[in-house]
């Protein structure tokens, strides 16, 4: 696998001089699929906001591609690189319906409009929303809000995609649809790296990276990382299944071992 | 004392092209006292219902009393709070003690008795002295709600309403919220949850209501909730109920997974019994 995002003993501190981060070091290969998980103010948010020149390094560096978020003249580059979705979609609009939403960015690359217009219908039907193009963002549901985004961003073909926490706010049918979503941009060969508190949505994932008070505490696939370390410590919820499976391996019953989905645990039972 | 829901009905953009029926013909009352828990998916009415209980939406037609009074008369405001999904945009204090303060300060609450019920709504839920003095928004997302929630609790009204308090907490952060929101209902106050996420209150939510498309399709408590609920059940629930059907003899009805581990073990247990 090519190695797209570098990131070596990266250092953060806010304005104040607390640290944010603290010695980061993260590899990531084109097409991985990341999640990153941790509690509330563990630096995951921070983290990827370094990926795409949000923030910049106090130490350490980070690079994508090979050029480094510390010169300013790769911010370009980098940004169109790497795109990011948001937890609240509604802070993101620009466009008064979701078309041109959607369009705002490829217009910006200056690409002409037959490429944009392919651009939008590509995306708009990606993400299953074609039919929402001349709606206004603020009249959508949220779930619908967050694909427009999403659409929003796919239309710049970025190579890396980041979600910061995108279904924190959606009821669990759009949870899954625009969980799904990602799922399908991954498989057309885009990198995703999915930030999040729900592990459940960490099931798919290649890898597993946990955080805690700035730094990675664990980086493995998901069934490594529940295997062998301890996530109660780091503030984070096991997925009940998940957790129901280790409790009742460690209570006795070894051969049921661990299951990720419910459908695993109901085959252990009732085999 | 109660809030008492009759026959609302509500419709936005009334009049215009866009109107949109978003309740209809629902009726519950709610005791001073419960611990109720109202799930649905987004857009199913659950935000514009209890927008009615301290009236920032008036009834398009039935009614909405809160101790007898309208929802919408003014001295209901004492009685009944409201926080949003997303209560960081209800922030505004230079610091966080100032912001905590607005609601009971509001509310008729001065000196040595404003700073005790800031102080106790703030160890409530966890939040140390330290950040106090600190202006809310630098504090990180969790946090900011929590103090935003703490501006609730400190206004010490007999209803409070939180709508999606959980959505972006941590499991800690959580945990934290629901023990504050128990020691609050064990006083006496009222505490209405609005919520997607059923599991995770279920087991301390008094009563259950379930609204479908501005309709109220389920009310009644968490145990009558697992067995006749139409949709929305917990993943746990959910795997009680085919480990049933696959002939495997767990009781249907469970939610939590303490209960269903030992449930799930007694089961296992027997098996290994007859086994030998």
């Amino acid at each position: 696998m090519t190695l797209m995002i570098e990131i070596s003993n990266l250092l953060h501190s806010y304005p104040d001089g607390t640290p944010a981060l603290n010695s980061v070091n993260l590899h990531i290969g084109r097409g991985e699929f990341v999640v990153i998980a941790g509690r509330n103010g563990s630096g995951k948010s921070s983290l990827v906001r370094h990926i795409n020149a949000l923030l910049l390094p106090s130490g350490g560096c980070v690079s994508v591609n090979g050029l480094c978020t510390s010169q300013k003249k790769h911010h370009p580059d980098i940004r169109r690189t790497v795109g990011m979705v948001f937890q609240n979609p509604d802070s993101q609009f620009v466009g008064m319906t979701a078309e041109e939403d959607v369009a705002f960015g490829p217009e910006n690359l200056g690409l002409p409009p037959s490429e944009i217009r392919e651009l939008v219908e590509m995306s708009l039907e990606t993400l299953g929303i074609s039919e929402l193009r001349s709606h206004s963002p603020r009249s959508l549901s949220g779930g619908q809000k967050q694909k427009v985004a999403i659409a929003g961003v796919l239309a710049m073909e970025p190579e890396c995609i980041i979600f910061d926490e995108v279904t924190s706010m959606l009821d669990p049918f759009s949870r899954k649809e625009v969980l799904d979503t990602v799922k399908r941009i991954h498989a057309k060969g885009t990198t995703v790296i999915y930030v999040t508190h729900r592990l459940e949505e960490a099931m798919n994932a290649d890898r597993l990276v946990i955080m805690d008070s700035g730094r990675v505490v664990a980086d493995a696939s998901p069934r490594d990382v529940f295997l062998h370390h301890d996530l109660e410590k780091y503030g984070i919820e096991l997925p009940p299944v998940v957790a129901l499976s280790l409790m009742l391996s460690k209570a006795g019953f070894p051969d049921i071992g661990l299951a990720l989905t419910k459908d695993e645990l109901l085959e252990a039972l009732c085999p | 004392m109660s809030i008492d829901v009759r026959n609302l009905t509500f419709r936005y953009d009334r009049g215009t092209s866009l109107e949109k029926t978003s309740l209809e013909d629902v009726s519950l009352s709610i005791d001073k006292g419960e611990f109720v828990l109202i799930g649905g998916e987004i857009g199913s009415g659950k935000s514009t219902l209890v927008r009615h209980f301290n009236g920032l939406l008036k009834p398009f037609s039935g009614q909405v009393t809160v101790d007898g009074m309208a929802a919408h008369e003014k001295k209901v405001k004492a009685r009944v709070g409201v926080l949003f999904q997303f209560p960081q945009q209800q922030l505004f204090g230079r610091t966080v003690f100032e912001d905590v303060a607005f609601g009971p300060r509001n509310f008729g609450y001065r000196g040595n008795e404003l700073d005790l019920q800031v102080h106790s709504a703030l160890e409530l839920l966890g939040l140390g002295k330290e950040i106090y003095s600190v202006s809310p928004f630098r504090l990180s997302g969790g946090q900011m709600r929590l103090v935003a929630i703490a501006g609730v609790l400190a206004s010490r009204l007999d209803y409070i309403v939180l709508d999606e308090p959980f959505s972006g907490l941590d499991a800690e952060n959580k945990k934290i919220l629901l023990s504050a929101l128990r020691h609050l209902n064990s006083r006496g106050t009222s505490v209405i949850v609005v919520s997607h996420r059923m599991s995770d209150l279920l087991s301390v939510a008094d009563r259950v209501f379930l609204l479908d498309q501005g309709n109220l399709v389920f009310g009644g408590t968490p145990a009558e909730y697992v067995k006749h609920a139409p949709s929305h059940l917990p993943e746990i629930t959910c795997l009680m109920k085919e480990l049933r059907r696959k002939g495997f003899d767990v009781r249907g009805d469970i939610f939590n997974i303490d209960d269903a581990f030992s449930e799930i073990s007694r089961v296992l247990n027997t098996k290994e019994a007859v086994r030998r």
